[in-house]
């Protein structure tokens, strides 16, 4: 323990020590030695190295000495011990100097020893981390603390040493009966082959893993201005598709791993937040407020994340049984550094715009527009039908897009982080306060706290060990409780919302937007993630290990109607709803793990139990029928009161083990097996098996390999197959329930009516994985690629099986043998082009080839999925009416009448529009840097088929409401066709023909896009200024996301594809970051 | 060492898997009871089917009692017009409703989520250990509100699939009957719930059907199928029971106490969502009545009561207030059946058989109660019928597409609607069955024109 407070002690004296001379004056009497380095270390800054044991039989020091040369004094100072020095940089390293003829004596038993030393690169600094291990003895090693010192205890001292690590090259170092080693130089590795992956209850290196697993790093999460960390990874990930649904704060986003599995259940990812799974279908607990949905991802601060990986085959995900089917992401938190405590604050400031909106119509061409339908319906405009026409100013204009999301939004994150620890005990607290003003007129605040602490420790034998992590997160926003965007497509001549004294002025057959913006939501999420780890080497390999993790998230709406908001002539009265809502989890795995090496055989055997439990538990009261605005928000002054309640409780339970077997670090074989019990299905159906089996053969060792292709410095072949199962289709299914509902009372108790039609025969839906890949490296690693094919196939469906209203209900939940089909390439290109002290230049490339195939579905003919689904199609095929253009004489869109019978049927006239399925997608990241610069671009493609935004319009071309400027090339009489069609104001055919073409092969376009996703400069600076802060490291840098997007897609947005909703927002921040 | 790990192994695999069967059965939330505990009591089975009742005046979905029969069926007829009308109410206003008609699929859905809860309670009724008594009114009352249910559906969209149970594996392939049938399933679950229900009801017993709203419904059925003795006498158990003549003032109908109602629905509040729906804004109306309704009446009609008015510019705007509270304090009841169309059907089936004295003294009922000039007993029949017409018109607007169905009844529909609406076709006498239901259902077909 002396010694690690010692380490620390010089470590912290190594950051003042520049600037002091080496000239030392000592005045000391019968001093300890370690009483002179104390005071050599003050004067000249240098630290010492050493062990308290070496210091045992020193003997005591008298010195005078005056302005002396450091040496002199260390020599006068060694001059009668058993002892030596050695000067490496600014470290002083003492050995014992070994007795030639006492170590003749002890030839016969080898002396046990112990050591201690220091890794260093070519550049000297220290490597964290690093793996040092006695040759030939497994159990003998530890690895490097932050400052790359380690300690080794009852070393043989012939003993060679094994050197590895992620960053650098494979080293060994002869002992030699030193004490102190020294510093070990080693050399930094180009690949990565070696890194640290995080598995299912467990770590891997890439080297060895027979899956797929993905991993994004902390460094490329901390390039990306973005709240919600998993928008960090898009494009990244091979296989991995973010859709994100809109540019509000917070907003939800959709994940999807390897294509859809399920027809109608959920597709969401497992996520598990330092192996506690998280929760992410809180959904919305208010009913009748729109735009409050609130994302659990969204409570992570992305500066808290060391690492995140994406598992995705079946050796990866099948473990986590019935969870593992629609891929598993895990996020793994930093974890605290032993070394000098290190102080890391992050500044970060920016601003956000729209991406892509479109052109509306000016005044004068919307009045043409409405004036063309009157005309084309033969009716005259009245007061009645056509107040933009008769009543309002035909010469008045407002920009009505630059009015509701023209704004700003602007946001600001600080971050503070603490790490610091030693040997055994390593700490990290940290804490970020971020917040956003939204861009909607108004105030629209989003606010989010977050605080985290990390424990560890670890005894002396390194046989027991503790880890603790803890997490808060608070979160709050005010918002409209409306997406003020479908606001932009009010009429551009409609008059002014508010008088000149700020009221609200009513336009009969308008909403006021203006009004909409008094109708509040606010609410706020607190979440709460605890999780420890304790594990005990009961013998040697043998670990015991019981990991445990609770969370909470609570979370509270609120939402105001005011009076003021309502139209005069409506409803009269206020309302005010208060929800809460509380989810709670927690998970209990204990578990085992046994490794031992057989000679060129080393198996690794890992067996557990999970127990997962989840209670939802929710509250909300509607306030309704207030007369006065002032008293919203009091429950005793509304004029009724409703109020609901619902709990639901989901309990599972597993047990898993895994055997995986390596040979002549060639050979990789594992095996999974996992028996699941979830509290979702009917009591006869509770349980199921569910395994993986996988191999991996890594040619390049072999020597024919090695001979042959010289310029391969890895390869490897691997292969998986396994079962993997959903459970996601909420709690209670099977049970045939009645619920309660206030607004059914009818004077005699409480109103109950059926919840759903039931089925109590409910099954897990089963998805076998098989994949094949290889990865090869190319000159030493510089260049690796990684390709994968996977074939996935996904049966017993559990289906949302729509049903005609006659049943009473729209739908049932049924298993059915149903089987899709998700296979793909992926493929993954890292390679450092250039690799200098001074300027580095890397790459990585991604791109992914899904595909998805609905194989069989008994009975869809007949079934009410007989439109949406053709077998050997995709899920996401688009069947249509096909558009013909616009027919020159009636000038309305007509259609392929394929059973020419006069009436257009989805049954017997749909053809195939194409899916909307992404085909290919990826990202393409280079990194460069020179010096303390580095510049990162990050561009994501994806090439799909997307709805068209002139067909997602509310109102049709020729209403009361704008439109974008394409639809003037509309016809205008035979001969002058156009593209869109005639416009109207209530002619029945047209419409008809409009309310077709929004289900037409017309309405299917490309929305395929790249896009500058990412763009990061940072300057890092070193020399004089680090001194003056007294910082470590100091940086500034600029990020932008989202930044520039090049798209034939027109209108709004690419990938949210909507016109109504908030499109993406461009994001650009400048931040500094100071370390201490 | 192997032995002692795969002891471990072995213990802690065991010791939970006793216990994990056990760790995965789960509570059933507060707010849901099992089926089972539904109507194990007289208490919860009273309760279960109230539930069907609080549903149809309260329901947070747009049932199609609680309005949108009267107001949609009033714009697709020559009662109501709309003052800046979206693409759901421009739809039943032209007669060219779009089979994706959003309100078109909620007055299918709701009439058919009904008829799935009075069967899912009928079934349980019948099987559960509830007393005689009980069983047998509630069994009554749910055949009532099933037939009602079935009753709408017919005549709005043709002929209709019966449902007479909860499997949703039946109701889920089920094809159309003929009209005929669905009269016949009809009166055989009226015939039966007026056999279950007593016939001594006080006013407070309105808000449930009784044996007399079963034979308000027998009657309007009668009248349809043209068999005027059954329907004048279904029609006189309830005009000479004593319990709802003489018709209370215009003023009192729509009120809770009123002795009129043969059936009316309870709202929680008494701002009731009709009310709403059809108040002008200060400025413009929403809903009005066609000037062809309004010129009808005679400026000295009570019934003006159940009209107001507003200008816009310099025109007046009549609108429909029959329902006038917009307090949350409960003064009014829905109004699903009254006495009043019990007199016209009287009326109109007493003429048919040439009872001229008997029916003009019917319809006078209600000109006396409109305060206005009684008739002479009429001679010619023509003539007879033309005024029980129009002022059944007069009382019934804006009463649950009253006039849209009695339009189609008569056969007068196209020759009434083609001057006013000059797209008006013989097709749309049918609303377009839910484009949805179509696509779900492979035995539905769809009304012809659509």
């Amino acid at each position: 323990m002396k010694f690690s407070a010692i380490l620390l002690f010089c470590a912290s004296l190594m950051a003042s020590a520049s600037g002091k001379g080496q000239l030392v004056t000592l005045n000391l009497k019968n001093a300890s030695l370690e009483m002179v380095f104390e005071e050599i270390g003050k004067q000249t800054g240098y630290n010492f190295l050493y062990t308290d044991q070496m210091l045992h039989h020193a003997n005591r020091v008298d010195l005078s000495v005056k302005n002396m040369p450091l040496k002199d004094a260390l020599n006068l100072c060694f001059k009668d011990q058993q002892l030596g020095f050695s000067i490496l940089n600014k470290t002083i390293i003492v050995r014992i100097i070994v007795d030639s003829d006492k170590q003749d004596d002890k030839n016969l038993t080898i002396p046990l020893i112990d050591i201690i030393g220091r890794i260093v690169n070519q550049q000297g600094e220290p490597v964290p981390g690093a793996s040092v291990q006695v040759k030939g003895n497994s159990s003998l090693g530890t690895s490097t603390d932050g400052n790359g010192y380690f300690e080794l205890k009852g070393v043989e001292a012939s003993a060679i040493l094994l050197i590895s690590g992620v960053s650098i090259e494979n080293t060994e170092v002869k002992v030699n009966g030193r004490t102190n080693i020294g510093s070990v130089e080693v050399k930094i590795k180009v690949g990565s082959l070696d890194e640290t992956l995080v598995i299912a209850y467990g770590t891997t290196s890439r080297r060895m893993n027979t899956g797929s697993v993905s991993k994004v790093t902390a460094e490329e999460i901390s390039r990306q201005p973005v709240s919600n960390p998993i928008i960090a990874i898009a494009g990244r990930v091979p296989g991995l598709m973010i859709n994100t649904t809109n540019g509000l704060p917070g907003s939800s986003t959709a994940i999807l791993i390897r294509g859809r599995q399920s027809l109608g259940q959920g597709t969401a990812p497992y996520i598990l937040l330092d192996g506690v799974p998280l929760m992410l279908n809180s959904g919305t607990l208010t009913s009748g407020l729109s735009n409050t949905n609130q994302n659990i991802l969204n409570t992570i601060n992305p500066a808290d994340i060391e690492s995140i990986e994406v598992l995705k085959d079946a050796e990866a995900t099948s473990i986590y049984g019935s969870q593992g089917a629609n891929g598993v992401i895990l996020i793994n938190t930093k974890k605290g550094k032993s070394g000098r405590t290190e102080v890391s604050l992050n500044l970060i400031g920016g601003i956000k715009k729209v991406t892509r909106s479109m052109d509306l119509l000016s005044t004068a061409q919307y009045l043409e527009m409405r004036r063309e339908a009157f005309q084309n319906d033969n009716v005259v405009p009245t007061a009645s039908n056509a107040p933009d026409l008769v009543l309002w100013d035909q010469e008045r204009y407002t920009d009505w897009k630059k009015e509701f999301i023209g704004g700003t939004a602007r946001n600001s994150n600080i971050q503070l982080s603490v790490t610091g620890g030693n040997v055994s005990t390593q700490f990290m607290a940290s804490g970020s306060l971020f917040s956003e003003i939204g861009l909607f007129p108004g105030e629209h605040p989003f606010k989010r706290g977050t605080g985290r602490i990390n424990l560890n420790h670890k005894t002396p034998n390194n046989k027991f060990r503790i880890q603790m992590n803890a997490s808060f997160a608070s979160d709050y926003r005010k918002s409209s409780i409306n997406d003020m965007t479908s606001y932009i497509f009010l009429p551009p001549n409609a008059p002014a919302f508010k008088d000149s004294s700020g009221n609200l002025v009513w336009i009969p057959g308008l909403e006021n937007p203006y009004a909409l913006l008094l109708r509040k939501f606010e609410g706020g999420t607190t979440s709460f993630v605890a999780q420890g780890e304790m594990s005990y080497q009961l013998f040697s390999g043998f670990n015991l290990r019981m990991s445990a993790g609770y969370n909470q998230t609570v979370r509270k709406d609120e939402g105001t109607i005011p009076i003021s908001s309502q139209s005069p002539g409506s409803s009269r009265f206020g309302s005010y709803e208060n929800a809460r809502g509380m989810l709670e989890g927690w998970v209990f795995e204990p578990q085992f793990n046994y490794k031992r090496r057989i000679r060129s055989l080393n198996f690794e055997m890992l067996s557990g139990i999970s127990l997962h439990s989840r209670k939802q538990d929710n509250m909300s009261v509607i306030a309704s029928e207030y007369t006065n605005d002032d008293f919203l928000g009091n429950l005793q002054a509304a004029g009724r009161v409703d109020v609901y309640n619902s709990f639901s409780q989901y309990r599972y339970f597993a047990m898993f083990g895994r055997l995986k077997a390596e040979w002549k670090n060639r050979y990789i074989f594992s095996i999974n097996i996992r028996r699941d019990g979830s509290s979702r299905f009917g009591p006869a159906e509770r349980f199921s098996n569910f395994s993986a089996f996988s191999a991996g053969w890594i040619f390049s060792e072999s020597d024919f390999v090695k001979n042959a292709f010289p310029f391969l410095s890895f390869g490897k072949i691997r292969g998986s197959f396994g079962v993997t199962g959903n459970d996601q289709i909420g709690d209670y299914q099977f049970i045939d329930s009645w619920t309660a509902n206030t607004n059914y009372n009818y004077g005699v108790g409480p109103g109950f009516l059926p919840t759903r039609l039931f089925n109590s025969a409910l099954q897990w839906e089963r998805t076998r994985k098989l994949q094949a890949g290889i990865e090869l490296g190319f000159f030493k690693d510089r260049a690796m690629l990684t390709l994968d094919y996977y074939h996935n196939r996904s049966d017993n469906q559990l289906v949302n099986y729509g049903l005609p209203s006659t049943t009473g209900f729209t739908n049932i939940l049924r298993n059915l043998d149903a089987l899709i089909q998700n296979s793909g390439i992926e493929l993954v290109l890292n390679s450092t082009q250039v690799q200098t002290p001074k300027f580095s230049w890397t790459s990585m490339f991604t791109v992914s080839f899904p595909k998805n195939k609905l194989i069989r579905y008994p009975g869809l003919a007949e079934s009410s999925n007989a439109t949406s689904f053709i077998i050997g199609q995709s899920l996401r095929i688009a069947q249509r009416y096909q558009l013909l253009g616009v027919d020159p004489t009636s000038g309305n869109y007509h259609f392929l009448d394929i059973d020419n019978n006069g009436i257009l049927q989805p049954q017997n006239d749909y053809v195939l529009a194409g899916t909307l399925d992404q085909k290919y997608f990826g990202g393409f990241d280079n990194n460069f840097r020179y010096k303390g610069f580095k510049l990162d671009l990050f561009f994501q493609f994806v090439k799909q088929k997307g709805n068209s935004y002139i067909a997602s319009l509310s109102t049709l071309p020729g209403q009361l409401g704008n439109q974008p400027v394409e639809v003037l090339s509309r016809w205008q009489g035979p001969d002058q066709p156009g593209v869109y069609q005639r416009f109207t104001n209530s002619n029945t055919a047209t419409q008809t023909a409009f309310s077709r073409f929004r289900s037409s092969t017309g309405a299917i376009v490309d929305a395929s896009y790249a896009r500058l996703k990412n763009l990061a400069v940072s300057y890092e600076f070193a020399g004089r200024i680090l001194p003056i802060l007294k910082a470590k490291q100091f940086r500034i840098y600029v990020q932008g996301h989202d930044l520039l997007t090049f798209t034939g897609y027109r209108g709004a947005d690419p990938e949210t594809q909507s016109v109504t909703s908030l499109p993406l927002l461009k994001t650009f921040a400048g931040g500094i970051q100071i370390t201490f | 060492m192997y032995k002692l790990s795969c002891f471990i192994l072995f213990f802690c695999l065991s010791f939970f898997h006793f216990s994990c069967k056990k760790f995965v059965e789960v509570n059933v939330p507060a707010d849901q009871l099992v089926i089972e505990k539904v109507f194990n009591s007289d208490a919860k089975a009273e309760a279960a089917v109230s539930s069907i009742y609080g549903y149809m005046v309260n329901g947070s979905s747009n049932h199609f009692t609680k309005q949108l029969l009267s107001l949609y069926g009033g714009y697709a007829s020559d009662e109501l017009n709309y003052y800046t009308p979206n693409s759901n109410v421009q739809g039943f206003l032209s007669n060219n409703i779009l089979i994706e008609n959003s309100v078109n699929r909620i007055i299918w859905t709701t009439a058919y989520e009904t008829i799935y809860y009075t069967n899912a309670c009928l079934e349980g009724v019948m099987t559960s250990p509830i007393s005689e008594g009980l069983r047998k009114r509630l069994s009554g009352e749910l055949k009532i509100v099933r037939a009602l249910s079935h009753f709408y559906l017919l005549q709005l969209y043709g002929p209709i699939p019966i449902v007479t149970s909860s499997d949703y594996g039946t109701n889920a392939m089920i094809a159309r009957s003929d009209t005929s049938l669905v009269y016949n399933q009809l009166l055989k679950d009226l015939t039966e719930a007026a056999e279950s229900l007593s016939s001594n009801i006080g006013l407070s017993d309105r808000i449930r059907p009784t044996r007399y709203a079963a034979k308000a419904l027998m009657a309007r059925i009668y009248l349809h199928l043209g068999q005027w003795e059954k329907a004048e006498a279904a029609a006189s158990v309830i005009l000479d029971s004593g319990h709802f003549l003489p018709l209370p003032p215009a003023s009192q109908v729509f009120l809770k106490d009123s002795h009129e109602a043969i059936w009316h629905l309870m709202p929680l509040s008494g701002y009731l969502s009709i009310t709403s729906s059809t108040r002008p804004l200060p400025s413009a109306p929403r809903v009005y009545i066609t000037p062809q309704l309004r010129s009808l009446f005679d400026g000295a009609d009570n019934r003006l009561n159940w009209i107001d008015s507003l200008m816009v510019g310099n025109q007046r705007y009549y609108y429909p207030k029959k329902y006038k509270n917009i307090s949350s304090t409960v003064t009014e009841y829905l109004v699903m059946l009254r006495a009043a169309e019990q007199l016209f059907i009287r009326a109109e089936a007493r003429a048919r058989q040439g009872k001229f004295s008997e029916s003009t003294a019917d319809l006078n009922l209600l000109r006396a109660r409109a305060g206005l000039s009684l008739f002479p007993i009429f001679t010619d029949i023509n003539a007879l019928l033309l005024t029980i017409e129009e002022e059944r018109f007069k009382e019934l607007f804006a009463e649950h597409a009253d006039r849209w169905i009695n339009l189609k009844r008569t056969g007068k529909a196209v020759s009434t609607l083609t001057p006013i609406k000059p797209d008006f076709q013989i097709n749309d006498l049918l609303f377009p069955i839910p484009g949805l239901e179509v696509q779900r259902n492979p035995n539905m077909t769809q009304n012809p024109g659509y």
